[in-house]
C-alpha cells in the first residue's frame, strides 16, 4: 500500500510522458492525482487509527502520515489547477506543445519523490529523496527557459546541491555513529533501528552529525544565510509549481531535519537542536521580515513570507515543550495550505495582468473580485490575522514561549509578526483596492501601460486593455476549498484533530 | 594493516588532495576533466587497496562504480558539453592563483582543527584520511564560492563530492553498497542535469559566466 503510494505518481509521469494528445494527458494527470489521494486516506486512516506501518524498506507513522497528507492533497489540487494554468500559457503562446507535454512528467515525479522522502525509514534513501527533489524541480523551476528562469534554476541547483552534499556527509556521519555502537548490521542506517538503540549512541558524534545535516537540508528548508536560491527559484516557477516548492517541499526538507531531530534528543537531550532550530529560526524570520517589507514583486513577496513562515516553524520546535511542538507541527499545515492558496491566487493576477509588479497591479477587485476575495482573505490569513489558523497556531507558539518564560524570544516574534503585518497593509490596499486602473498590455514584450480610467491611451501603444472576468472556474473552486479549510481549522480545530497533532508532538 | 598498503592508502590520498588544489587553480575545461579524472582515479585506486586490505568484497564494486562513473564519464560529459557550446573565451575570468592557493592551504589547516575533537572517535585509518577529507571538502567549496565559470561551479561540487567520499571511505569503509549505488547514480544525475543547464545559460547569455546572471535581486 506504501509502495503504491509512491508508484501512482511515478507511473502517472511515465504514461504522461508518453502521451502525445493534450487532453488525454491532462486526464490521465487529473486520474492519477486522484488515485494517489485515495491511497493516501486509506494509510492515513491506518496510522491515525491502528498506528504505525513498518512494511521492509517503507515506515509511515504519525509524523511522516501527517507530512504525506500535505503532499498528497497540496499535489492534488496542483494537478488541477495546473491544467487551466499551463492552458493559458499555451493559449497565449507563452509555452509550445512539447514543452506543455513536458510538464506533466515533471510534476507527477517531482510529488513522486516528495512522498519517497516521507515512506523510507532508511535516511540514506531518504537523502537520495530529497536530492530527486531538487533534480527533477530544477526542470520545473527553469520551465520558461528565459533568462530569469534559467538564472533562477542555476542557483537553485547549485546551491541546494551544494547544501545536501554537506547533508551526505551527515548521513555517512550517522552511519558511523550507528555502526560504532550498534555493529556492522543492515539495518543500521534505518530510522526505527537508530531510534530503538538511541541511547547506545556516541553523542560527540550524533553532534556533528546533526549540525551537518542540520546545514544540508537546512538550505533546502529555506533557513537564512542559506535561503538565497528560494525567491529567485519560487518566483521564477510555474505558479503551480511555485505552489508545491513552497507549500511542500519547503516541509519535505523540514521533515528529513525532524528525524535527525528526534534521534538528537534521544540522544543528547533536549537543547543542542533546540538551540539551532532557534537561533536559525529567528534569523530567518528577522532578515524575512526586512525583505517583506522592501520587495517589489507579490511572488517574490510570497517567497519571503515562506522564509518567515519556516523561521515561525523553526523557532516552535526551537522552543520545544508539547504547546510550541503542537503550534509548530499545526502551522506547517497552516502554512501549506495559505501559501498554496496565495500562489493560486497570484497565478490568476499574473496571468491577467502579466506582470510581477506590485506597482503595477491595481485594482484587481475590480478586475477579478473572487480572485480578489480570496487573494485578500489568504493574506489576511498569511500575516496571522484571526480567525484563520495560522493565527491559531502563531498563538500556540507565543504561548509556549511563555510557559517556558522565554520573554525576549516572545518580544521579538510579535514585534517582527506586527511589523510585517503593516508591510502586508502596505502592499496588499493598493494592489487590491488600489484606483483602478485601465491596464494596457502590449502584444509584444515590455512593460504594461498605466492609464487611469477615462484617459485616453497613447498611440504608440498597442494592444487591449485587461478584460474583465475570472481567468479559471477551476482555480476559484481550488481556492474556496482551501478558504474553507483554513477558517474551519481557525475556528474549532476537530477533537480528532487535536488527538492526532499531539499524537505527533508525543514523538519529541 | 600492511605497512606498504597503508603507505599506498596515504599516498592516493595525498594526490586526491593535490588534484583539489591544481582544480582550484586551473582555468580551462580540458583541464578540470584531466585532473578530476586523475583525482577520481586516485579515489578509485585508494578504495580498491582498501577493500584488498580489509576483505571487503562489496568495496571493489565501489571502486570498479567510481572509476566508471568518475574517471570515464563525468569528465567526457563535461568536455563534450563545452565542445558543444563552441564558446568564444573558455578561461575563468578571476586569476589571483597565489591568493586562491593560500586560502585553500589555511582551509587544510582549518580542516586539521576542525576534525580534533573526534579524531579518538574514529579508526587508525580514519585518523589519517578524515581531517584530509574535510580539507578536500572545504576546498571544493571555495572553489565553487569563488569561480565565475558554471562549468568551474560544477566542478567545485565534484571535488565536495569526492571528498565526501574519501570521507565515507576512510570512517565506516562506506555505506551499505545498495545506498553508495544510489548515492552515485543520484550525483550522476545531478551532474547530467547541470550539463543541461550549461546549455541552457548559453543559449540564453551567449556565454556561462555567471557575473550576467544578476537580474534577480531586490
Amino acid at each position: 500500500m506504501i509502495f503504491e503510494l509512491f508508484l501512482t505518481p511515478i507511473i502517472t509521469g511515465v504514461v504522461c510522458f508518453l502521451l502525445k494528445n493534450k487532453r488525454v494527458i491532462e486526464i490521465v494527470n487529473v486520474l492519477g492525482a486522484s488515485v494517489m489521494l485515495a491511497l493516501m486516506v486509506i494509510i492515513a486512516y491506518q496510522v491515525f487509527v491502528f498506528g504505525p506501518i513498518l512494511d521492509g524498506d517503507w515506515y509511515v507513522d504519525d509524523l511522516s502520515a501527517y507530512f504525506l497528507l500535505i503532499i498528497v492533497f497540496i499535489g492534488f489540487l496542483v494537478s488541477l489547477y495546473s491544467i487551466d494554468y499551463i492552458e493559458h500559457d499555451y493559449s497565449t503562446g507563452e509555452i509550445s506543445l512539447p514543452k506543455l507535454r513536458s510538464y506533466y512528467p515533471f510534476l507527477h515525479v517531482f510529488i513522486g519523490s516528495m512522498i519517497l522522502i516521507c515512506i523510507s525509514n532508511n535516511l540514506g534513501i531518504v537523502w537520495v529523496a530529497i536530492e530527486a527533489t531538487t533534480l527533477t524541480s530544477a526542470f520545473l523551476v527553469g520551465f520558461y527557459n528565459k533568462k530569469a528562469s534559467v538564472e533562477a534554476a542555476w542557483k537553485y541547483i547549485i546551491i541546494c546541491s551544494a547544501g545536501i552534499v554537506i547533508a551526505l556527509l551527515g548521513t555517512i556521519f550517522l552511519y558511523l555513529t550507528s555502526v560504532t555502537a550498534l555493529g556492522n548490521v543492515p539495518d543500521a542506517l534505518d530510522w526505527t533501528t537508530i531510534v530503538a538503540n538511541a541511547d547506545k549512541l556516541d553523542p560527540s558524534l550524533m553532534k556533528i552529525t546533526f549540525v551537518l545535516i542540520f546545514i544540508g537540508y537546512g538550505t533546502k528548508f529555506g533557513l537564512v544565510p542559506m535561503h538565497t536560491w528560494l525567491p529567485d527559484a519560487h518566483s521564477q516557477a510555474p505558479t503551480p509549481i511555485s505552489a508545491l516548492l513552497s507549500g511542500v517541499l519547503l516541509n519535505c526538507a523540514l521533515y528529513g531535519i525532524l528525524r535527525y531531530h528526534i534521534i538528537a534528543i534521544r540522544v543528547l537531550g533536549v537543547g543542542f537542536s533546540n538551540n539551532l532550530f532557534l537561533i536559525f529560526g529567528l534569523l530567518s524570520l528577522v532578515t524575512a521580515m526586512f525583505f517583506i517589507l522592501i520587495v517589489k514583486d507579490y511572488k517574490r513577496l510570497l517567497a519571503y513570507h515562506s522564509i518567515e513562515h519556516m523561521g515561525i516553524i523553526s523557532i516552535g520546535f526551537g522552543i520545544g515543550g508539547p504547546i510550541a511542538i503542537f503550534g509548530a507541527i499545526f502551522h506547517v499545515m497552516n502554512h501549506s495550505f495559505t501559501k498554496s492558496l496565495l500562489f493560486f491566487g497570484s497565478g490568476n493576477i499574473l496571468q491577467k495582468y502579466g506582470t510581477r509588479d506590485i506597482e503595477q497591479v491595481k485594482g484587481v477587485g475590480k478586475v477579478m473580485p473572487a480572485t480578489a476575495i480570496f487573494f485578500m482573505m489568504g493574506m489576511f490569513a498569511l500575516t496571522g490575522c484571526p480567525p484563520f489558523s495560522i493565527f491559531v497556531s502563531e498563538i500556540t507558539i507565543l504561548n509556549g514561549m511563555i510557559t517556558q518564560q522565554n520573554y525576549i524570544i516572545a518580544g521579538v516574534f510579535i514585534a517582527t509578526i506586527v511589523a510585517i503585518f503593516a508591510g502586508f497593509v502596505n502592499h496588499a490596499g493598493d494592489m487590491i483596492f488600489g484606483e483602478p486602473l485601465i491596464m494596457v498590455r502590449s502584444s509584444e514584450e515590455g512593460t504594461p501601460a498605466l492609464l487611469t480610467q477615462g484617459e485616453e491611451p497613447p498611440k504608440e501603444v498597442k494592444g487591449t486593455p485587461v478584460a474583465r472576468g475570472e481567468l479559471s472556474r477551476t482555480s476559484l473552486v481550488i481556492m474556496a476549498v482551501l478558504i474553507f479549510a483554513i477558517i474551519y481549522l481557525g475556528v474549532a480545530i476537530p477533537a480528532w484533530f487535536n488527538g492526532m497533532i499531539a499524537g505527533i508532538a508525543r514523538l519529541f | 594493516m600492511d605497512p606498504i598498503i597503508d603507505t599506498v592508502i596515504r599516498g592516493l590520498a595525498g594526490w586526491v588532495i593535490l588534484t583539489a588544489f591544481l582544480i582550484l587553480i586551473s582555468n580551462s575545461t580540458s583541464r578540470y576533466a584531466l585532473f578530476f579524472s586523475l583525482q577520481s582515479l586516485s579515489l578509485g585506486v585508494l578504495v580498491g587497496f582498501v577493500a584488498f586490505a580489509t576483505g571487503l568484497d562489496h568495496l571493489y564494486v565501489m571502486a570498479a562504480l567510481i572509476i566508471v562513473a568518475k574517471v570515464i564519464i563525468v569528465p567526457w560529459i563535461l568536455k563534450y558539453t563545452v565542445n558543444r557550446l563552441h564558446l568564444a573565451e573558455d578561461k575563468e575570468p578571476y586569476k589571483n592563483y597565489a591568493f586562491q592557493v593560500i586560502v585553500a592551504g589555511l582551509l587544510t589547516i582549518l580542516a586539521f582543527v576542525l576534525v580534533q575533537p573526534i579524531l579518538n572517535l574514529a579508526s587508525a585509518i580514519a585518523q589519517e584520511l578524515l581531517p584530509l577529507s574535510f580539507a578536500i571538502i572545504l576546498i571544493g567549496f571555495f572553489t565553487l564560492a569563488t569561480k565565475k565559470k558554471a562549468n568551474s561551479q560544477v566542478m567545485g561540487l565534484l571535488v565536495m563530492e569526492n571528498g565526501i567520499a574519501l570521507a565515507g571511505i576512510s570512517t565506516t569503509y562506506g555505506m551499505p553498497i545498495l545506498i553508495e549505488t544510489v548515492v552515485l547514480f543520484d550525483i550522476l544525475a545531478a551532474f547530467v542535469i547541470m550539463a543541461i543547464f550549461l546549455y541552457r545559460i548559453c543559449h540564453n547569455f551567449s556565454s556561462i559566466d555567471t557575473i550576467q546572471m544578476n537580474t534577480l535581486r531586490e
